[in-house]
């Protein structure tokens, strides 16, 4: 109960606005929709291919490992397609989609149960060069950067699950916090809450990058 | 100590709260702008048409069995359920080789059979060309059931829905393709991103090119014009001068 107390009274007004204001516009996929609801296979591809990076890139800040984001990535789909039914066009066909993989992530770390050993080889394959291209071309930035990158990467895996998909919907994909509140199905000061209080374990997990001493030092 | 010592200590106690709480926004100005700097990862390129195989052969089981597959979907569960059918096969396919069987013809002699009652006498089938086949051997039963279990279904059972072919353009194109879908998706967000985009001027050339070459540039132009971003201009235009480049080209 106090948890959700603390949550309530949130310092939300610390938190500037949203990067991406919630978009009224109709959902663009909403045809695709239809014509997969109504049976058409091709249609449910299309949007697979539409939908598959997005879902691909939380699925690996969620995971932090390439084949695990793309064997969830293949579950999600596979979810959306078996529950597809249960998509009432309430919301964006996208939202429905990202609430699907933020299930898919979350039912996977359950699973695996192991996220230091994830960290671990996340950070030794980001060494050698095995995770992804990194864009900085002058090469003392580019080890500072990469250095940066990788403990930032840990940083955020090393985050409750549910502080990180707040922090990610938010800070990296540049979802709204109605959209957030929609996918993770919590309200909105609750969402404001999470990024508020995963951004400050971000912010004591890099203070070598901030340029801080060790916690409890004084200035 | 004067009689303001206190206020005085209210007021740097106030300051340094203050002072603290800017170094905190600041820090987590900086802990964003790192996550927002952190390399966009890709997925396989085969990865839809992975996506579809799956779903595909979800289509290709019994309606009725599906739930329990769904539930049995993840590898590590299927491989354990996978153990547990083998173990009780091979337990039952012991068990069957080891009971006496209902009736069975006797080889030897009935003097000898009772001169020897320990010795389990083994059963041969009678009347068939290769009569001396020791009868055990086909007590073990054969597997049909596992068939339903299996991971591949065989292609006759796979329905007719075609899997789009790959496409041929080279990997380049495919991601601008996937950049324009995502500039039409979500135009905000893709405008986000766009702000932290090293080489943006040439990135959003390549696109404008890209979206010409396929004759939507125009369309994708008016699609993101409405959007209240400061990059949108510059878009918009390049968008409009590669479509005119190509119809002039034409």
């Amino acid at each position: 109960m106090q948890s959700l107390v603390a949550e309530a009274v949130a310092p939300a007004a610390a938190l500037p606005d949203s990067p991406a204001s919630v978009i009224s516009a109709p959902d663009p996929d909403a045809d695709l929709v239809a014509q997969w609801q109504a049976g058409d296979i091709r249609a449910f591809e299309c949007l697979v291919q539409r939908h598959e990076r997005r879902v691909f890139r939380l699925l690996y800040r969620m995971l932090g490992s390439r084949e695990e984001a793309e064997d969830a990535t293949q579950e999600a789909f596979l979810s959306l397609h078996r529950h597809g039914h249960r998509f009432r066009r309430e919301a964006r066909f996208s939202t429905f989609l990202y609430r699907v993989a933020a299930n898919a992530a979350l039912n996977r770390r359950r699973s695996l149960g192991r996220s230091r050993a994830r960290v671990e080889e996340f950070g030794r394959r980001h060494l050698v060069g095995d995770e992804g291209p990194m864009p900085v071309r002058d090469p003392e930035a580019a080890a500072q950067g990469a250095q940066a990158q990788i403990a930032v990467q840990q940083a955020l895996l090393e985050l409750p699950p549910d502080l990180r998909m707040a922090v990610v919907l938010f800070d990296i994909e540049g979802r709204a916090y109605k959209e957030i509140a929609d996918v993770l199905g919590v309200p909105e000061g609750t969402v404001k809450s999470r990024i508020h209080r995963g951004r400050s374990a971000l912010r004591e997990s890099l203070r070598e990058f901030l340029g801080r001493g060790e916690p409890g030092e004084k200035p | 100590m004067s009689a303001r010592d206190p206020d005085r200590r209210d007021t740097e106690a106030l300051r340094w709260q203050a002072d603290a709480g800017s170094q905190e926004a600041r820090e987590i100005e900086i802990v964003v702008s790192m996550l927002r700097s952190l390399p966009e990862p890709e997925p396989g390129t085969d990865l839809t048409a992975r996506v579809m195989q799956k779903v595909l052969e979800f289509e290709s089981r019994p309606k009725l069995l599906r739930p329990a597959f769904g539930r049995f979907s993840d590898s590590r569960t299927a491989a354990v359920l996978a153990a547990g059918i083998a173990c009780a096969a091979v337990g039952i396919g012991l068990q069957l080789m080891q009971a006496p069987a209902t009736a069975p013809v006797i080889v030897a002699n009935s003097a000898s059979a009772s001169a020897a009652p320990a010795v389990r006498p083994r059963r041969v089938v009678p009347n068939f060309p290769s009569a001396n086949r020791v009868a055990f051997a086909s007590a073990i039963p054969v597997p049909r059931s596992a068939s339903l279990f299996s991971g591949s279904p065989s292609e006759a059972a796979m329905p007719a829905f075609p899997i789009a072919e790959q496409p041929t353009a080279n990997i380049l194109d495919r991601r601008l393709d996937a950049q324009l879908n995502e500039l039409q998706l979500d135009p905000q967000a893709f405008f986000h991103r766009l702000e932290r985009v090293q080489e943006r001027d040439r990135f959003v050339q390549r696109l404008a090119e890209r979206a010409a070459r396929r004759g939507d540039a125009a369309q994708v132009a008016l699609n993101v014009r409405a959007i209240s971003h400061p990059l949108v201009r510059p878009m918009v235009d390049q968008l409009l001068h590669a479509s005119l480049m190509r119809h002039v080209s034409e």
